[in-house]
């Protein structure tokens, strides 16, 4: 295989256990979100829009929807010349087997993977965050001050940043501490978890943790501490715009709302070509509305067929919505059918759910709540 | 299936003027997110015809710039074919440009040893057929030709189209101009099932009698002799031949019972994608009775209309009875009823056009008004 100068690996194996039943059967990553997109076509989309496109993507809990869905990459183009997708779950090898422990770990038993490309960089993100950006600003930055590592780092506020992995910088952004969920932070510089390292020092960390018996196989408490330790140069690249977490709930609710409540937060709607949230297509008509039917600040894809009232919502890929509904600060996923006369609050509705006639769902309307089957 | 080769024949293509003056009807949009084309070749596709060619006439970039690979239509992406064939002879000029003298031309196409039958299908014929029940038709008869048809009473809308005679064994006595003057009439749906063989007869046929014969002038002149059967359909079909048809047809099909005969979900219609984010409603916007696509912005109030792709209606506009293709922009307290706004115009200045629900106002294309 021809070098590259660059390979990715976007860690997609977590289980998202605060999500509940929605990815009681799918990987977190494979989770809807947005109307039309799933949490993993962020992080693909910005690989394809950054021109990266030799990428791995490891998988390990629940993997059958997110490798249906991924498969070839095709929907991102890494199906075009020179690009490669491959998905990366455990695998039998000679030496034995097991499951990946730990996102260092994961990263360690593909290295013969990323032998294969020759890299001299190699990026590595998680795939549960909604954000738009543009790596390769990130690779020039790390090639423009000559480091060994960078990482992306977002300002949070103050009082959140004991939720983070917390960087102290000196002023050319060189990382001078790392501290993993700290409980007094020093600093809101948070990291965001894409990295983008020189691969040999990589790979020399990757052999050192791997035969380490403390070391918990994690990239934020063990490898970077440790090449902070080696005096490796390691620079926070300062990312500003909308990034955010979606690993609750709550969160991945109060992302969807986000969109309704700035049409700007993602730049989904800007006219030029430039920068799209790529995702899979489907075989539907385009949405349609009915006679009697009400739909105000909110977000709807095709395939739906709207007939009551909709406030505030997002409406996923063919989902029905009956005369005489009312939903309000909700999320209703993929073919769900919202049956005649029932009022949802602030809900998610997961995928497919069927919702009988005249029932009330969360009057209380004080926390998010989770329809499902 | 096997052994069969769908053509698309864009050369008995309708005119709707303006709209098609720098496209071909086959790339002009329908209902919001489809081309016209895309509906024959999901028919070819949904009956699993694999391998297909578009006979083009003319507006070759139209084409191309929807069907940038076949793989929107097939089941495997690998297996079967889409080519763009067209007369590089004859391509300027009219009367020697005819489907008889495109296959001529790219008679490689007819290759007997893959395909055993031709279906030729036109795009301004709206329906939806599986052509399998056809083939299994046309080999039970054992035929060389099979017409399909429907038989129509609402003759009036299909004026100008043409009808076949066809006598009491059901075989194909001539084919005529529908003038509107029957209670009823066969109407032709300008489809043909063909043995390949019997196509390829046909065009050395040509080659000796006329070259300006259309396939649908051959047929006519061959069937006092030859045996053509007979096929008749039943189902959902619309003529597509001037603006107004278009503005009818379409908002028709904002009707609940009217787009079940029309739309099935276990035959879709394929398209490309444009990977446009949902549809958005901002503020007060009110929508009704409507069909509204991806990457549509509506902040006013919208009804009994078809929005189509990134569209953008402002606020305080009122927009009924109308059609807004892709990318237009209607500003801010804009009223419009009974309006087909082509693809990129703005309705700027212009706060209020109203025309007629059999006589729509048309804006061009990238106008600014």
């Amino acid at each position: 295989m021809d070098r590259k100068e660059i390979v990715a690996l976007v860690l997609a194996g977590g289980k998202g256990t605060r999500l509940k039943g929605l990815t009681r059967n799918t990987a977190k990553p494979a989770v809807h979100f947005g109307g039309k997109y799933r949490i993993v076509d962020f992080v693909l989309s910005n690989l394809a829009n950054s021109n990266i496109n030799n990428v791995g993507l490891i998988t390990q809990y629940e993997s059958i929807d997110l490798n249906q869905y991924t498969s070839s990459g095709k929907n991102w183009g890494f199906d075009g010349n020179n690009s490669t997708f491959t998905l990366l779950s455990p695998r039998e090898k000679e030496e034995g087997n097991s499951w990946y422990e730990g996102t260092a770990d994961a990263i360690y038993k593909n290295l013969d993977f990323i032998d294969r490309f020759e890299p001299e960089y190699v990026l590595i993100a998680s795939s549960d965050h909604i954000y738009k950006m543009n790596y390769s600003k990130m690779l020039s930055f790390l090639k423009h001050k000559n480091g060994d590592v960078a990482i992306a780092c977002i300002e949070v506020d103050i009082s959140e940043a004991s939720r983070f992995g917390i960087l102290e910088t000196d002023k050319n952004q060189l990382v001078t501490k790392f501290v993993e969920k700290p409980k007094k932070p020093k600093s809101t510089k948070a990291s965001m978890g894409i990295y983008i390292f020189k691969y040999k020092v990589l790979y020399d960390a990757l052999k050192f943790d791997a035969k380490n018996q403390d070391s918990s196989r994690d990239f934020g408490k063990d490898i970077i501490p440790y090449l902070l330790n080696k005096k490796k140069k390691i620079f926070a690249f300062p990312f500003k715009g909308y990034w955010r977490d979606v690993g609750t709930l709550s969160s991945l609710w109060a992302a969807n709302m986000d969109l309704l409540d700035d049409i700007n937060c993602l730049e989904l709607y800007e006219d030029a070509d430039a920068f799209k949230i790529y995702s899979e297509d489907t075989k539907s008509l385009p949405q349609f509305v009915g006679p009697n039917a009400s739909i105000k600040r909110s977000m709807v894809n095709q395939g739906s067929k709207i007939y009551g009232n909709v406030d505030h919502s997002v409406i996923f890929t063919d989902v029905v919505i009956e005369e005489d509904c009312q939903i309000y600060d909700s999320v209703i996923m993929p073919g769900a059918k919202i049956n005649k006369g029932t009022k949802i609050y602030k809900s998610i509705v997961a995928p497919n759910v069927v919702i009988d006639e005249n029932r009330i769902i969360n009057e209380e309307n004080i926390d998010v709540i989770l329809v499902e089957k | 299936m096997n052994r069969v080769l769908g053509l698309l024949n864009l050369h008995n293509e309708t005119n709707l003027g303006q709209m098609t003056s720098k496209r071909s009807l086959a790339a002009l949009t329908f209902l919001g997110r489809y081309s016209f084309c895309d509906i024959p070749l999901s028919n070819f596709g949904n009956s699993k015809i694999n391998s297909t060619a578009i006979l083009v006439k003319k507006h070759f970039r139209s084409i191309i710039k929807h069907i940038d690979d076949n793989k929107s239509y097939t089941e495997n992406s690998k297996l079967g074919s889409l080519y763009l064939l067209y007369n590089e002879q004859y391509a300027n000029e009219e009367l020697y440009n005819t489907d008889i003298n495109n296959l001529i031309e790219n008679e490689w196409i007819l290759d007997e040893n893959l395909y055993k039958y031709v279906v030729i299908a036109p795009t301004h014929m709206l329906y939806k057929l599986d052509f399998n029940k056809v083939i299994e038709k046309h080999i039970e008869n054992n035929s060389e030709i099979t017409a399909c048809f429907k038989k129509v009473e609402d003759v009036n809308e299909f004026i100008s189209c043409n009808a076949f005679h066809i006598d009491e064994l059901h075989h194909l006595k001539g084919i005529y101009k529908n003038k509107g003057a029957e209670k009823s009439i066969n109407l032709s749906m300008e489809t043909y099932i063909i043995n390949t063989s019997k196509l390829k007869e046909i065009l050395r046929f040509a080659e000796k009698t006329s070259l300006f014969f259309h396939l649908n002038d051959i047929i006519n002149y061959i069937c006092s002799t030859l045996t053509i059967d007979t096929y008749e359909y039943n189902g959902f079909l619309r003529c597509i031949d001037s603006v107004e048809k278009y503005f009818k047809v379409s908002l028709e099909l904002l009707d609940k019972e009217m787009i079940n005969t029309f739309y099935d979900d276990k035959w879709p219609i394929y398209t490309k994608t444009h990977n446009t984010p949902p549809a958005r409603y901002l503020g007060d916007c009110s929508i009704k009775n409507s069909f509204v696509s991806n990457g549509a912005i509506i902040e006013g109030e919208v009804s009994n209309s078809i929005i189509c792709r990134s569209v953008k209606i402002g606020k305080n506009c009122r927009i009924k009875n109308s059609i807004i293709l892709s990318n237009s922009v209607i500003s801010d307290n804009t009223i419009l009823e009974n309006v087909i706004v082509d693809r990129n115009a703005q309705v700027f200045y212009k706060k209020e056009l109203i025309g007629e629900l059999n006589k729509p106002i048309y804006i061009k294309q990238g106008d600014v008004v």
